[in-house]
């Protein structure tokens, strides 16, 4: 096949390239393997950011460049909806606005949390309001996720099977439904619905990475199919 | 078995008085395998709800079993027999459906529809009962469970009904069951996956800490 496809297959491998870099990242600022949560003293969140800024830096502007890799494969997944959609092909477009508003909700918080590492003689309850607004930022926007994954699941619903297979439709809704919990991270200081609790940040980010890797599989699946089209035509 | 079963109990149908072009029906599973991988997630995040929540209970037992005697028991008891209904009502109508009995099967989603309706206004109920005694989401660990548990379940409640509603409309758009059968055996297991999910709710919160 031409060029066409080998950019195409690119684009389809940005969700997984976004899931590599944002995790190497969080493991390289100590994110990773367990975040802090929201109810550790100031001086523990302090010594975070502080103790050793710039690995803390690196870490999260490695996360900031990294998750931004999604886009393409975004606008390769509503090339594949556009296919299914026909001509008036609102979830195509309900899934790039929303997807891309996804992108500056998981880039964003990296870049504060980056901010709060920026300069070491900040006061105690800076770095925690900079690290509460990145935490919150990041996990509680949850409708823009979940818009996102209904208008790719109702797609490929109202579609044959040709481009995307159905049970892909059903993993999107079963994506958008491991987000209902992360609002409750407003309301806990501690515990499986804090921010760093199971039912939070775990479950999103186990859900979110399910749906980045299943749909650049799905979404290389449809390259070929699209060139099987293309030869047909 | 002896006897005739029951119209839930649905058995295959032999191929004669079937036209030709109607496919085969119910090979492997019913409905489709993404509804069945949605089930499987779905309840394995609800699991993971149930395990956290045995696990805060064990070390703040005291608490819980406290907590678990203020809840109103014949509410929950109530709206464990309305889903129970609810869910044979929904095996009646796909059976009906079946059979290609568009009347009473939508007589019986709506009275489907009609039980999710009367759960969540029993909830609803339950909700302002426990507020007006002070129990609210942040009011200790176990209520927190409580409000986040059935809140999250009230919410898959609502989606069913809609989804009972939607088969029940395309029961008047959509002639035959062949065409209406991925529909309706996709949103009968939603519909049993609820009930089945609110038995186990009903049991962890408000019978086991009971004393």
């Amino acid at each position: 096949m031409n060029i066409n496809r080998k950019v195409l297959n690119t684009a389809a491998l940005g969700g997984p390239a976004a899931v590599i870099l944002t995790l190497a990242g969080w493991l390289i600022a100590g994110m990773l393997p367990l975040p802090l949560g929201p109810g550790r003293s100031t001086q523990t969140i302090v010594h975070f950011f502080t103790g050793d800024a710039d690995r803390v830096m690196v870490g999260f502007v490695l996360a900031s460049l990294g998750v931004a890799l999604i886009l393409p494969m975004f606008a390769l997944i509503s090339v594949h909806l556009l296919r299914l959609e026909g001509r008036a092909p609102v979830m195509s477009f309900m899934q790039l606005g929303s997807g891309s508003i996804t992108v500056l909700i998981n880039m964003f918080p990296q870049m504060i949390f980056a901010i709060a590492a920026f300069r070491i003689h900040r006061t105690g309850s800076e770095i925690v309001m900079l690290n509460d607004l990145a935490w919150l930022l990041l996990f509680t926007g949850i409708l823009p996720f979940m818009i996102q994954n209904v208008s790719i699941g109702i797609a490929i619903l109202n579609s044959d099977n040709s481009v995307f297979p159905r049970w892909l439709a059903f993993l999107n809704f079963l994506v958008a439904f491991s987000f209902i919990p992360d609002p409750l991270a407003y309301f806990f200081k501690t515990g499986p619905f804090a921010w760093n609790g199971i039912f939070v940040f775990w479950l999103a980010l186990t859900a979110y990475c399910v749906f980045l890797i299943a749909m650049s599989w799905a979404c290389v699946r449809a390259n070929a199919s699209l060139a099987d089209d293309a030869a047909a035509g | 078995m002896d006897g005739p079963s029951p119209s839930f109990l649905w058995t295959e149908p032999t191929t004669q008085g079937r036209t030709s072009t109607e496919p085969a029906e119910i090979e492997g599973l019913p409905a489709e395998i993404g509804i069945w991988i949605f089930v499987l997630g779905d309840m394995t995040i609800f699991g993971a709800f149930f395990v956290t929540f045995l696990v805060e209970a064990r070390q703040h037992q005291p608490a819980f079993v406290l907590a678990a005697g203020e809840l109103a028991r014949p509410l929950g008891l109530l709206n464990t027999v309305v889903l129970l209904t609810s869910s044979l009502i929904v095996a009646l109508a796909l059976a009906a459906h079946r059979g290609s009995n568009v009347v009473k099967t939508r007589r019986l989603l709506l009275a489907a529809a009609v039980c999710g309706g009367i759960f969540g206004v029993v909830k609803a109920f339950e909700y302002s009962l426990e507020i007006s005694h002070a129990h609210a989401p942040g009011t200790g660990l176990f209520f927190t469970f409580y409000f986040v548990l059935t809140g999250v379940h009230l919410l898959h409640v609502l989606i069913g009904t809609g989804l009972v509603l939607a088969w029940r409309s395309r029961t008047q758009r959509i002639d035959g069951w062949t065409p209406n059968r991925r529909f309706a055996e996709t949103a009968a297991i939603y519909w049993h996956m609820v009930d089945l999910l609110w038995v186990v709710i009903f049991a962890l919160l408000y019978l086991v800490y009971l004393r």
